[in-house]
């Protein structure tokens, strides 16, 4: 089930939160064991053979926690975390990364190995990974050990962040699943965050797919100045879905009394590659450092070594997202140019305000550039469409640009300029502005806001185009 | 500020499900409970059945037609001309220069041998019955000399269509009555001819397009004229098949005015669907139950589209008989080319499953005319 769909909006949404604020209010046992059942349903709704993978998925980690928490005693304990990470891993690697395994084996030896045709299940590595979280954080003593399984049935399943992410700690959530305060503000802090969200994600994100779709999967070679919009439009998107996917588990999680940490922090502003890591997917790359980095030794080794856990924290972080090597070349290109950043220094070194256009252009070059590797179907198309924008065998422009700037300019504009972080600017003016006009810029922002979400419900009603770019995931 | 939004956000989510689920048409979900052996079993499975609960609820959400209205509206807003289906590219919709909305239609045409064996192989039949046959071009609402597309860049295919079948059609021999050169030779602006909301001509048209078919039959045209005819006018109540999918404030609906016979009629109609009907033009040929329900509006005209039907004009008894192979455009062309015939036949070959060539060597008609609009896919062109 997705957030931008009318099963979740009319019939989901309006139960889970009657079930839970109406009819169970006051018994904080049997409002965890609903919110689990839903989950188990929303995961169901659109995979419901791979609940089950799921369940056997909490319930392995609720068993290693519980034994790890048993045998503190180092050696026993660690051999189960090992036990418990190749599991887990074990699971992730059957379903998204065996057929892609044996596909490569059988073309590099030139064998034969039959290749099983495999469903990947959606958020599969979104619940591996915090089920992961949550066995390493008792074995580190971050968290708690978890006794009933329904709770960490709970916290792996929790449906805001489920087939999506943020992928969140089992420290952050670990008081709360027990212990949170639901309260109005929160609330309302919760359904503005999810409405933002739903706005991003069902009028920028899904209009910028449109027209990247419809460039990048041309059956006809498309010009130069094409190739750009179709780059600029898939950055565009990546970033809206995400973030506004991000937006909606945040929101959801908010209403319920969960406060999930941020996930996006308007990354498209950023002047070094290094400083886009630290506002992109921010759960993911701080799940890497925690889990991977540091305890390979992070930065505070020597040189060779440094370079050397960057390339492994880069290589998962690419081949995390999809079994493709487009997947693992464009995880490469960021070790590469997070290695170069690291080794010569030069966020630190650059700090004048003259070198900022500069780090700018050179930021978002590499970050497009990345997405058009992460985008194509393989390093070759990725080659091919590289060669297009750069006007080689194509022409200027041509019918395709001129159809998709003409019939969706105002969104395109109005995606990039929310990019940048113009929505906090605006809110940090008014906010300074005398009682009578900030009211009326509240009241402005409140009728805008729902008008907004309100032209958003008709797209999903339209059954306008809605893309689940997760499903790698 | 927050808490007023999320007391609004909480009430619209509780109209939107609550006016759902009572205007859900339980008759549907009882249906399919029964469909899957019903009982408790039924239940299980028509619930795990979530593509088709889904489906159900996108249906059916309440006050859908406005929610599409605000859609279009927002389109209109932000100068969309052009809306992407999703389900399918040729249901994509997009303004045209006399603000209307078309389809565009991007595949092409191809006759593969089979289907030029059959084409051939009618006019056989045709010939050795002294019967005259035609190829009836349909024209399409776009226009690349007068009505296109409101955006740059944006290509159809419809003319590449027409044109290959016409010379098809041409270079077997056949007769071409081309109306859409027709139309540009009478300085007939597309856009004034057209629906707004939909893709069929509108009844006026559908009236000028009879009396050419007939001028090129050598039939008389005397009770084709337009001043034999007063207009019966319904304003502002066809949303068309376009227009249903981006809304009234992305296109409004259109007036669906209908060209009356002022001189006495007496047919008698029936079709493939058992429908039988006798008397006047409005009571034989009109089935006014669409205009009422103000749904599939352009069906007033023969009640739709059937496998077979026929129109016999008992005014003119002796009146030439004419096969008309048709897709929905001819279904009120039909209604009008009876007033010159003693009958009109007319023969959908999209849903008609028997032998056409034995219909015609059973039937004998004078006339034959194959009227399929670029519209219409090419399996309609394989004669059996």
């Amino acid at each position: 089930m997705l957030f931008s769909s009318l099963p979740f909006l009319i019939v989901f949404l309006p139960v889970v939160l009657f079930g839970y604020f109406v009819v169970l209010r006051k018994w904080r046992v049997a409002q965890n064991v609903f919110l689990l059942l839903a989950s188990l349903v929303f995961y169901a709704w659109g995979e419901p053979k791979f609940v089950f993978v799921m369940i056997g998925s909490i319930l392995f980690n609720w068993l290693m926690g519980l034994l790890i928490d048993r045998c503190r005693d180092k050696k026993a304990a660690k051999a189960l975390v090992a036990l418990d990470v190749a599991g887990n891993l074990g699971l992730l690697f059957v379903f998204k990364y065996l057929m892609f395994t044996l596909n490569n084996i059988n073309s590099l030896f030139g064998t034969s190995f039959t290749v099983p045709t495999i469903t990947l299940p959606i958020g599969i590595s979104f619940f591996t990974f915090q089920a992961m979280s949550y066995v390493l954080d008792v074995y580190r003593g971050d968290g708690k050990v978890q006794k009933n399984p329904l709770y960490v049935g709970l916290y792996i399943s929790l449906f805001p962040q489920l087939i999506a992410g943020p992928i969140v700690r089992y420290q952050t959530v670990a008081e709360e699943i027990e212990n949170r305060r639901e309260t109005w503000t929160d609330f309302s802090d919760g359904v503005v965050r999810f409405m933002v969200g739903f706005l991003k994600k069902v009028l920028l994100a899904n209009t910028m797919g449109l027209i990247a779709d419809g460039i990048f999967d041309s059956a006809e070679p498309v010009s130069a100045a094409a190739s750009w919009l179709g780059l600029i439009a898939y950055t565009l998107q990546i970033y809206y879905d995400f973030a506004g996917y991000s937006d909606m588990g945040i929101g959801l999680g908010r209403m319920f009394g969960f406060h999930f940490l941020e996930n996006f922090d308007y990354p498209y502003i950023s002047t070094s590659i290094t400083e886009f890591w630290r506002r992109w997917h921010i759960s993911l790359g701080t799940w890497f450092r925690d889990y991977v980095y540091i305890p390979l030794g992070g930065s505070r080794v020597k040189k060779p070594r440094l370079v050397f856990n960057l390339f492994v924290v880069w290589a998962l972080t690419g081949i995390w997202h999809g079994a493709n090597w487009t997947f693992v070349v464009w995880g490469l290109l960021y070790f590469v140019l997070l290695t170069f950043e690291k080794l010569t220094g030069v966020e630190k070194k650059l700090k004048s305000k003259a070198w900022l256009p500069l780090k700018y252009i050179y930021t978002m070059v590499f970050v497009c550039l990345g997405w058009l590797v992460f985008r194509a179907d393989s390093l070759g198309d990725a080659l091919l469409y590289f060669k297009n924008m750069l006007g080689m065998g194509t022409t200027l422009i041509d019918d395709t640009f001129l159809f998709y700037a003409d019939n969706y300019l105002v969104l395109l504009l109005a995606a990039a300029v929310f990019a940048v972080p113009i929505a906090p600017w605006l809110r940090k003016k008014t906010d300074a502005l005398p009682k009578a006009p900030k009211t009326v810029c509240d009241v402005l922002y409140t009728v805008g806001l729902f008008g907004l979400f309100l032209v958003a419900v008709s797209y999903i009603v339209k059954g306008s185009y809605n893309p689940f770019i997760y499903f790698n995931f | 500020m927050k808490k007023i939004c999320s007391c609004i956000f909480v009430i619209l989510l509780a109209v939107l499900s609550v006016g759902t689920v009572i205007l859900f048409p339980a008759q549907n979900i009882a249906k399919t409970i029964s469909g899957y052996g019903g009982g408790i079993r039924g239940m299980i499975l028509t619930v795990m059945d979530t593509s088709y609960l889904t489906n159900q609820l996108n249906e059916n959400v309440l006050a859908k037609e406005r929610w599409i209205d605000l859609f279009g509206g927002f389109q209109r807003c932000i100068g969309t001309k052009f809306i992407a289906d999703a389900a399918d590219e040729e249901k994509s919709v997009c303004r045209t220069e006399n603000g209307g909305v078309s389809f565009v239609k991007t595949t092409d045409s191809f006759f593969s041998a089979e289907m030029v064996d059959s084409i051939r192989e009618l006019k056989a039949v045709c010939a050795h019955s002294a019967i005259e046959i035609r190829y009836v071009s349909i024209p399409r609402k776009y226009c690349s000399a007068d009505n296109r597309f409101d955006i740059r860049g944006l290509a159809d295919t419809t003319e590449q269509i027409a044109a290959y079948r016409k010379d098809i059609f041409a270079q077997l021999g056949f007769g071409i009555l081309d109306l859409h050169g027709a139309m540009h030779e009478q300085n007939l602006h597309h856009g004034d001819l057209y629906f707004r909301t939909d893709h069929h001509w509108k009844p006026s048209t559908a009236l000028w397009a009879s009396a050419e078919v007939a001028d090129s039959l050598g039939l008389d045209t005397a009770l084709l004229d337009a001043a034999q005819y007063t207009v019966e006018a319904h304003p502002g109540i066809f949303e068309g098949t376009e227009g249903q999918r981006v809304g009234a404030l992305f296109c409004p609906p259109d007036d669906f005015d209908i060209p009356i016979p002022v001189f006495s009629t007496d047919y008698v109609y029936v079709n493939s669907g058992d429908t039988h009907t006798e008397g006047s033009f409005s009571d034989a040929l009109l089935f006014k139950k669409h205009l009422q329900q103000r749904q599939w509006i352009y069906s007033t005209f023969l009640d739709g589209d059937f496998a077979s039907a026929q129109i016999v004009n008992r005014t003119n008894a002796d009146g030439p008989h004419i096969l008309i192979f048709k897709d929905s455009y001819t279904n009120s062309m039909a209604a009008y080319l009876a007033a010159v015939c003693g009958k009109v036949s007319l023969l959908d070959p999209r849903h008609y499953e028997e032998s056409v060539i034995a219909w015609i060597e059973k039937e004998q008609p004078d006339y034959v005319c194959i009227a399929l609009s670029p519209m219409t896919e090419d399996s309609a062109f394989l004669f059996r």
